[in-house]
């Protein structure tokens, strides 16, 4: 198989998101993945029971769960062949895991070995791709912060997307194309009803019931504050002049505060909103770095 | 000697200098958001908490605002500082819990079902369940807006020439005419339907296709290829619209042209699309908002266009609003890719 997500790819995403310890090993992250999957692959049906298998999803080509690898818009016409060719037993849910994973390192169509019919996320992100550039003046820097509000030291931004940003892209990739931008843009660019696969990517890797990643938080510039900005003594403020800054990440396209506008439903924030709050509330504003 | 009406001739000149122009940029208030003019959006956020994606203004310290989910208007009154009023901008659905059997139709999100689309369209939203509500294009989707209408989503002014000013607002590809007198939107077109991309875009995103024969389509469906990644054939349409008293009454008709095309085949000599349909659209003004008049015949209504020498060119919209490529023909729109000799003149 294709070389792709390497251990020392995965240590530095999680030096990146400043954590260690084996709960957040590789096999961790797998189990974490498919733990996403198992609800939907597994006990539906009546009666119900933790044995059975869900197969199709009302016919044959657009099948779910453990059957869409039959989904031959996306897997080719010519499925399942990686349980053929690599001799796994389809129903056992051993082999279909390892399935999966030979699936996501499948390297292009063409090649002479591991054809399978189509390009994995892994082997996409990590083998074949390069690291995309953010290309935002506005993309300042991030942090990482727990559910508990523990958040790393603010770093400076890379040109480029950095292991913890493709493996975000790579997760969000296996389950739908989020784009041909880099991770932070994606989540600029993109309401949560317009990237289901942002949502699958950070379920898997931030969800306190799944591989527990603290959030990733980006910071942006928002403005620059007047010149003649004054404290409140009315004195010169150094601020003034400067750039300041807001945060927008994972946790808050996650989980966007409402908002309540005159003559429509109340409606979840997206980036805008998070800047315009910030616009007006001091206490909103961040060191831009 | 000829006797001249005065009356009629004023009537005339009236009409006639309403075609056109009544929608362009030029004639209206055009809104502006919080970075262009921040001061009213200051007072609102320091009494209410929260500020309008867009506002313009109505008169000194009146301003209408277009929400961030462009599906609301609010009305601030910002010398009184009273609570704002809003207004929804979409309709709702005729359906409700206790009736199993009611299907929810297309407009559902928007005017209502005065607002026409081609059956075709209609079709598909259905078949799969595709929706059209009203919104603001979003990130990437921004430098997508045809003729850069959009990047002034909200305008106010008289469009009619009945003395009583609507907001006239660009939310994604349609064209929507609020009334505040009338406290509800009074009319609405979806003037661009950009449902294509190229065939080979389906291969590069390594759907596995038959191998295109010259049956394929040129081009794809957009939005069941984002939606469910389904290969099905690409659709594109655009209207005009034209606003003068065609029928002679003293009163304004709206005159609304559309044009429906659909891919050709990979087989075909001719590049593009075909045309599968012109609509032509008969709307009067009703108790206070525009209704569709299913009585004018289709050929009446092009009589009325030709009578006039209107072209496909002279309908609104038809110029650019974009940086650089201002009051030229917004390129879509007239397209030579349509095959369509109507859309160059």
């Amino acid at each position: 198989m294709p070389i792709t997500y390497t251990k020392s790819k995965h240590d530095a995403v999680l030096t990146l998101a400043g954590v260690s310890g084996d709960q957040y090993n590789r096999k961790a992250l797998l189990r974490s993945w498919k733990a996403r999957e198992t609800k939907s692959h597994w006990g539906h049906g009546f009666p119900q029971t933790g044995y059975r298998m869900t197969e199709g999803g009302g016919d044959e080509l657009g099948s779910m769960s453990f059957n869409q690898i039959q989904y031959h818009y996306r897997y080719s016409k010519k499925p399942i062949r990686v349980h053929k060719e690599k001799a796994l037993n389809y129903f056992d849910p051993e082999d279909n895991l390892k399935g999966f994973i030979v699936h996501t390192a499948a390297n292009a169509p063409g090649n002479t070995a591991n054809d399978y019919g189509h390009t994995g996320a892994f082997y996409k992100v990590f083998a074949q791709g390069t690291a995309r550039s953010h290309n935002d003046s506005d993309l300042k820097a991030y942090r990482h912060c727990s559910g508990s509000g523990t958040c790393t030291a603010v770093s400076a931004i890379k040109t480029q997307e950095d292991e913890y940003e493709q493996l975000a892209r790579a997760i969000a990739e296996y389950n739908l194309n989020p784009g041909d931008k880099s991770w932070p843009i994606i989540l600029k660019n993109k309401k949560l009803a317009d990237c289901k696969s942002c949502e699958y990517s950070i379920d898997v890797r931030n969800s306190a019931d799944k591989f527990n990643l603290p959030y990733r938080t980006y910071i942006w510039k928002g403005g620059t504050y007047p010149a003649n900005l004054t404290d409140e003594n009315g004195n010169s403020d150094p601020k003034a002049g400067t750039d300041w800054c807001f945060a927008y990440g994972e946790n808050e396209w996650m989980e966007p505060f409402d908002v309540k506008e005159p003559g429509q439903p109340t409606r979840k924030a997206k980036f805008e909103d998070y800047k315009k709050k910030a616009k007006r509330d001091k206490n909103l504003k961040v060191s831009c770095i | 000697m000829i006797k001249i009406n005065k009356k009629l001739l004023a009537i005339c000149l009236c009409s006639f200098a309403l075609q056109l122009w009544a929608l362009e940029k030029s004639t209206l208030s055009n809104g502006f958001d919080d970075e262009e003019s921040p001061i009213p959006f200051d007072t609102i956020y320091n009494h209410f908490e929260y500020t309008p994606y867009y506002l313009v203004e109505k008169s000194q310290d009146i301003y209408y605002g277009l929400s961030g989910g462009g599906q609301g208007i609010g009305y601030y009154d910002l010398k009184n500082k009273t609570e704002p009023i809003g207004w929804p901008l979409t309709s709702s659905s005729p359906c409700n819990a206790s009736n199993d059997d009611c299907v929810e139709p297309w407009w559902v999100g928007r005017w209502s079902e005065q607002e026409f689309l081609e059956p075709e369209i209609k079709k598909r939203l259905n078949d799969y369940e595709i929706t059209l509500p009203y919104e603001l294009s979003y990130g990437d989707e921004v430098a997508d807006a045809i003729g850069c209408l959009e990047h002034t989503p909200l305008r106010y002014g008289d469009i009619d020439a009945d003395s009583d000013s609507e907001l006239v607002l660009f939310l994604k590809n349609t064209l929507v005419v609020f009334s505040p007198t009338q406290e509800k939107v009074v009319f609405s077109t979806l003037f661009n339907y950009p449902d294509y991309i190229t065939w080979q875009t389906l291969i590069d995103a390594e759907m596995y296709l038959d191998d295109p024969d010259a049956n394929t389509p040129q081009y794809a469906s957009l939005y069941e290829f984002k939606k469910d990644r389904n290969a099905i054939i690409g659709y594109r349409g655009y209207s005009k619209l034209y606003v003068q008293d065609f029928d002679n009454n003293q009163n304004v008709d709206l005159v609304l042209w559309r044009k429906l095309y659909q891919s050709r085949l990979q087989g075909d000599s001719l590049k593009g699309f075909e045309k599968l349909s012109d609509s032509y659209l008969h709307y009067k003004k009703v108790d206070g908002a525009y209704q569709l008049q299913t009585g004018t015949a289709p050929e009446t209504v092009q009589g009325w266009l030709t009578a006039n020498n209107l072209s496909w060119q002279k309908g609104f919209p038809s110029k650019s609003e974009c940086d650089g490529q201002e009051g030229q023909l917004i390129p879509e729109m007239h397209d030579a890719l349509l095959n369509d000799p109507d859309v160059l003149k």
